[in-house]
């Protein structure tokens, strides 16, 4: 086929998938961007991460992009952990968009006092 | 006044036709606009960049985006190997395996994507897998039709047009009449907006798999290019998990639309020059 190849996404892979992603509540950016790097290769060995997004972080599909927040979305029994119809479509475009997209999703930053 | 444009090669080429001919009409508008590609997934990369160049330049979704609509491609663990009667246990499990990964993880993905407003109704894809397309368990039209076109090939039938005329029925249908690929719901009262592709249908012809897929309202722009990729990878999928070889696609736009005609006719213009400097590349004969 003329696609991309991607995820051989048998049984097995899925606990890894789980036990990457275990600690994900207490990652930071740079760390999610690591263990979404790693789920993304343990899924889809084939997938070449040599093309690099405006953000310095390589490349994805986005619709990559939207498998990788469902497994960290699975991960935190958040199903819909993100509504795509308010995320920046800049931030499905790369792996370091997506950590970005899950960290702040993961730790909203609570509004601040309203001025008085 | 219907379109029949000549049949070409390439997705970029039908394509660049289909903009051409309707950009030249008054309006930017015409009726019956009906494109042929003889090698489905072939493309002209200089022809594509243009493309893509435009639409990133006003906030549009890539080709590639458009394309996965309809073939979710990144999703396929794609295992080389085609399918044929004498195929050994292992390696039809591999290819059986892949095809179940590519709806598993659609199909998970599905709550997400319906976060999407435009997807409330379900997706095309999840539509094809497990209609109606709002939730798994559906059911799965596209393994439904590689089974069906597998026992065909087995008992030697290479030509098979009762796979075609559906105009809206259920898909949920009697599995020993093989139709085309349902996405429209007969109750579907929407006169605009998803699913503008309404039916897609398979003709097997002297061991070719054929596909015509209908849209009742297509964006020459915005959506036309990456709609024929995606189909042109459905095909290639099919054919792949079927053994038959790749045919023709033919895309039937009832009403096609350049969306805004000045910026068309440049699109057009450049599109073009670029197809006149590059050469075909990509690959419409299968993996």
């Amino acid at each position: 086929m003329a696609p991309p190849p991607p995820p051989a996404a048998p049984r097995a892979a899925v606990q890894t998938h789980a036990a990457i992603l275990a600690s994900v509540t207490t990652r930071t950016v740079d760390q999610l961007q690591s263990d979404l790097t790693d789920l993304l290769r343990a899924a889809q060995p084939n997938r070449q991460l040599t093309d690099i997004a405006d953000d310095g972080s390589p490349k994805i599909p986005s619709l990559v992009a939207v498998f990788l927040i469902n497994q960290v979305g699975g991960s935190v029994s958040r199903p819909k952990l993100v509504d795509l119809s308010r995320v920046r479509r800049e931030d499905l475009r790369s792996l370091g968009g997506v950590a970005r997209l899950v960290h702040r999703t993961l730790h909203p930053v609570p509004a601040g006092p309203l001025a008085s | 006044m219907s379109e029949l444009l000549p049949a070409a090669a390439s997705v970029s080429e039908a394509w660049l036709l289909s903009l051409e001919r309707t950009a030249d009409v008054a309006g930017g508008r015409a009726v019956h606009v009906v494109s042929t590609v003889t090698e489905p997934g072939t493309e002209i990369l200089s022809v594509r960049r243009v493309l893509d160049g435009a639409l990133d330049g006003y906030g549009a979704q890539s080709i590639d985006t458009v394309a996965e609509t309809i073939f979710p491609a990144s999703l396929y663990p794609d295992p080389v190997i085609d399918w044929a009667p004498d195929l050994s246990a292992a390696k039809r499990a591999m290819l059986d395996a892949a095809a179940d990964a590519l709806y598993e993880a659609y199909v998970g993905m599905l709550p997400m994507l319906r976060t999407i407003n435009a997807n409330k109704s379900g997706t095309y894809f999840s539509r094809m897998i497990t209609w109606p397309g709002k939730e798994a368990g559906g059911v799965n039209q596209l393994a439904l039709r590689i089974e069906r076109l597998r026992a065909e090939y087995v008992a030697g039938r290479q030509t098979h047009n009762a796979l075609d005329i559906d105009t809206a029925a259920d898909a949920q249908t009697d599995e020993e009449d093989l139709r085309g690929v349902q996405v429209y719901a007969a109750t579907d009262q929407r006169i605009r907006s998803f699913p503008c592709l309404t039916h897609i249908d398979l003709t097997l012809y002297r061991g070719r798999l054929h596909m015509t897929a209908v849209y009742r309202h297509q964006y020459l722009i915005d959506k036309a290019y990456g709609n024929m990729l995606g189909l042109s990878w459905l095909m290639q999928f099919l054919c792949q998990q079927t053994g038959h070889d790749l045919g023709e696609l033919v895309v039937h736009a009832t009403l096609a639309d350049t969306q805004n005609r000045s910026r068309a006719l440049s699109l057009a213009r450049d599109a073009r020059s670029a197809f006149d400097a590059d050469a075909v590349v990509g690959s419409g004969t299968r993996p």
